[in-house]
């Protein structure tokens, strides 16, 4: 593999920001290759690092609850049907009058929400609002599992999507330790997620980078039938994100943390965690 | 220390390739209308427009790469619907939703929304009474005189009513109101008040409708132009007897009309006599050519009434039968 151009566009350039100041003379090649059959026609070595860098929001007030994302985001990753194992998954929160809120996400709400009973512990007492909220990796900007691997397997592209090395990975579970999300979990023996079939390694949303690499969505966006989910290139003036992002007022999970998430919530509550 | 490594980053730089080169397992609408406009079209302009088709059948790509194998799912039940529309207190309020268990419980939400445009729109107005009519498939089955659309296969007459209305009063049951005004309905004019015109005589020996009412015989009424191209079995599935009918083969004196029919009955009724036309009391053996008898008058045989005016010889049998033989 040959690395020069890019090693020296990445390295010497501080990350990302190269990308925008660089001529991005192939930077059609990511748009265009949809179209290509052939998978390999994608060459990642000609990629114009930092020309597109996405972000992702998810808009709780349109989510119905329907997990249409949970089952698309399984079926399109080989994500293991096993409990605990979810890229995305979709919570329910139930505020009481009182202020207390409960919290569900039945099999990570896979099969939706219309067949859950109630949960008993408010079902005599009144309710000021519920919602849904869907959840996935962050992707943040100043990833806590990146930085707590030991043998530098998980990491940032210059997109700025964290992808985990299964070849690399050695399952210790420090980075599912670190995320304050809980968007990783360990791929179980016997499903594996990667066609090398790694097990017993972390594994975790992608944005379905084998998709969005080809100019398409990811899963989740596209089985969306509320339009909760909104994927796209925050470089790009035209892109939906970020005509979204310029009118809405959003906010993210734990930002005092400090982990800078990339996935935005529109009418996220002061409950959700 | 492999190869590519921190060729991008600190970390196996081909290993964003090897996440780039997996396989996508989730098409796009633009794809599936490569083949399938038919679903697309209504899809693309319908309220489940925001609905990609993966959603309710399943990820396409293998369908797509196999030329349409191995088939995709098509789940019609009910328990595909509700996950999106069963009333849930979490949703939205603005989100079409329903208590499924109040909505029609026991049909297929396809049977009255298409999934592929589901809003029903204003229900559709009959445009006739359906007084008396049990069953709608008669006529507008696939064989009758207004078939429904392909799309109503396999809907049986119960359902009708469901979904299409008389006039401007919503029927909820099968069973219509006995006595209510058609003219309630602004497009009922097409039949009159009172549903169709009832059958003023009666029917022993008479199956075959058009054979008198085709011609205009013996002052019979004929078909508006609008009854153009139907045949004597239809006539009695929305024209009925004022009368209980005859079913015995001995005379039987005319039922008295009731009063509710008696407002239509006795307009038309004077051009047959009470109990239908004369019997023949003669036997028929050798007799082919009635007139050659009674036009004459021979043999004191009865002529025929003026009003029977140029009918010929195989026009009797068609309203007089042997009422006895000797």
């Amino acid at each position: 593999m040959k690395i020069t151009r890019r090693a020296l566009l990445m390295q010497g350039a501080a990350g990302i920001t190269a990308g925008i100041i660089l001529p991005s003379a192939l930077s059609f090649l990511l748009k265009n290759a949809a179209d290509a059959q052939d998978l390999q026609e994608i060459n990642l070595e000609d990629q114009d690092w930092g020309d597109q860098y996405y972000a992702f929001i998810v808009d709780t007030t349109k989510c119905i609850g329907c997990g249409k994302c949970v089952m698309a985001c399984k079926l399109e990753n080989h994500v293991p049907m096993e409990p605990g194992c979810f890229r995305t998954w979709v919570e329910r929160y139930v505020i009481t009058d009182q202020g207390e809120a409960f919290v569900d996400s039945p099999d990570g709400g896979i099969n939706g929400f219309s067949g859950v009973p109630e949960n008993v512990k408010y079902q005599n007492v009144p309710i000021a609002k519920s919602f849904f909220v869907p959840k996935l990796c962050n992707q943040c900007d100043n990833p806590p599992c990146v930085q707590v691997c030991p043998v530098a397997a998980t990491y940032k592209t210059p997109e700025g999507v964290i992808l985990v090395d299964q070849a690399r990975c050695i399952g210790c579970r420090y980075c599912i330790q670190a995320c304050p999300f809980g968007a990783r979990y360990l791929v179980p023996q016997g499903s594996p997620v990667s066609p090398q079939g790694y097990t017993k390694v972390a594994d975790k949303c992608t944005w379905c980078y084998h998709r969005i690499t080809k100019g398409k969505l990811p899963a989740c966006v596209e089985v969306c039938p509320a339009g909760a989910r909104i994927f796209g290139d925050l470089r790009d003036p035209e892109s939906h994100v970020r005509k979204v992002l310029e009118g809405a007022r959003v906010f993210t999970l734990k930002s005092s943390l400090g982990t800078r998430p990339k996935v935005k919530y529109i009418g996220l509550d002061v409950a959700v965690r | 220390m492999p190869e590519s490594f921190g060729a991008i980053g600190y970390f196996r730089g081909d290993n964003v390739q090897e996440w780039a080169n997996l396989s996508p397992s989730h098409a796009e609408p633009q794809e599936c209308n490569n083949c399938h406009s038919g679903k697309f079209n209504p899809w693309n302009q319908g309220a489940h427009k925001t609905v990609s088709c993966e959603n309710c059948h399943g990820p396409g790509e293998t369908h797509i790469a196999g030329s349409g194998q191995p088939a995709l799912k098509v789940d019609r039940s009910r328990s595909l619907c509700v996950v999106c529309h069963e009333k849930l207190t979490s949703r939205p309020a603005t989100h079409p939703q329903i208590v499924s268990a109040d909505h029609n419980a026991r049909l297929a939400c396809v049977t009255c929304h298409n999934p592929h445009s589901p809003a029903l729109g204003p229900r559709p107005v009959i445009p006739h009474s359906v007084q008396g009519i049990q069953d709608c498939l008669a006529c507008h089955g696939p064989q009758g005189l207004k078939p429904v659309p392909q799309d109503h296969a396999g809907r049986t007459t119960d359902m009708c009513l469901l979904c299409h209305t008389v006039g401007q009063k919503p029927t909820p049951t099968p069973t219509p109101a006995v006595g209510q005004p058609a003219s309630a309905s602004p497009t009922a004019t097409a039949v009159p008040s009172g549903g169709p015109p009832k059958i003023p005589h009666n029917l022993e020996g008479r199956s075959d409708c058009l054979m008198c009412h085709g011609t205009g015989l013996m002052g019979a009424p004929t078909p508006p132009a609008s009854h153009a191209g139907r045949t004597s079995d239809m006539c009695r599935l929305c024209h009925q007897p004022a009368q209980a009918p005859v079913t015995t083969s001995t005379p039987t004196p005319t039922p008295t009309p009731t009063a509710e029919t008696s407002a239509s009955a006795s307009t038309t009724v004077t051009a047959v006599p009470s109990g239908g036309p004369p019997k023949i009391p003669h036997s028929l053996e050798g007799r082919s050519d009635c007139l050659m008898c009674h036009g004459t008058g021979l043999m004191g045989a009865p002529t025929p009434p003026a009003n029977h005016a140029g009918r010929t010889s195989d026009m009797c049998r068609l309203c007089h039968q042997p009422g006895a033989t000797q």
